[in-house]
């Protein structure tokens, strides 16, 4: 399932007013939003999952801040892991990362959008530089 | 050949060196123990940004390292015990190589940084 930024926006308004949805939202309302691949990256429940709680310990480890973490895996561990999970990338001048779909019934299941560090500026300026003009867009 | 090293055995001081947490369900878990990385697709072209937001390691070109061993150790044990940590040295390829270190964007603060291509020869360390 392949959906464009209204759609996504949609799935947000008509979900529960919970904090992750809304800064979602904001991300997806950025004048300087760029969206990854225009088709989303789709994996089993249970592989998104084993990721994401394994970067949830490790940030605990870290001190890094993903405040939709904890809300993605809770959702995703009651689904079944052979579930199919959507991935959608993002990017904004001040933030970057993904927002999960449950492409079964459309249900936003959480967001790993974090606030983007010096590395990160530092490889998107190169990766601007030498990526294709078609793999990025508005 | 691969080199093992047991979990109490530190890496000497003076050289830094970079550790991969292959956990006990990875598809590459069997060259991993005999000291080889395999990306998921060598021929892909998946971007560092793309690779570092994560699910897209089975058409990556790249595998994820990190100068933090704990953070390794984590990616080790997600699937339980069985899992091991590879070990490198951040060295610089001879020419003719078919492999690089590249900068991540590393968004989640793991200390990450990317190797492109096949390796041979890094040190197993058993979880």
């Amino acid at each position: 399932m392949s959906l464009d930024i209204a759609s996504l926006r949609s799935i947000l308004v008509q979900g529960k007013p919970e904090n992750a949805a809304g800064r979602v939202l904001a991300v997806l309302d950025s004048p300087d939003l760029t969206v990854g691949r225009l088709n989303p990256i789709r994996n089993s429940a249970g592989k998104v999952l084993s990721l994401w709680r394994t970067r949830e310990k490790i940030s605990k480890h870290t001190g890094k801040c993903i405040p939709g973490v904890a809300l993605l895996n809770s959702h995703l561990s009651r689904m079944s892991p052979d579930a199919m999970v959507d991935q959608y990338n993002f990017d904004t001048g001040t933030l970057a990362g993904s927002i999960f779909i449950d492409p079964s019934t459309g249900k936003f299941l959480g967001d790993t959008i974090v606030e983007r560090n010096n590395k990160y500026r530092q490889g998107k300026d190169l990766e601007d530089r030498v990526s294709e003009p078609s793999r990025k867009s508005a | 050949m691969a080199r093992e090293r047991t979990a109490a055995q530190p890496a000497p001081v003076s050289a830094r060196f970079l550790y991969r947490g292959v956990h006990a369900a990875h598809p590459a878990l069997d060259q991993a123990r005999r000291g080889v990385v395999l990306p998921g697709n060598s021929f892909g072209d998946v971007t560092p940004l793309e690779h570092n937001k994560g699910g897209i390691s089975e058409a990556s070109q790249f595998t994820s390292w990190t100068y933090e061993r704990e953070v390794a150790e984590f990616h080790a044990c997600k699937f339980g015990p069985g899992g091991v940590v590879l070990e490198l040295l951040h060295d610089t390829p001879n020419p003719g190589d078919l492999w690089a270190w590249e900068a991540s964007p590393d968004l989640f603060d793991e200390q990450e940084v990317l190797l492109r291509g096949i390796r041979t020869g890094a040190t197993v360390i058993p979880i």
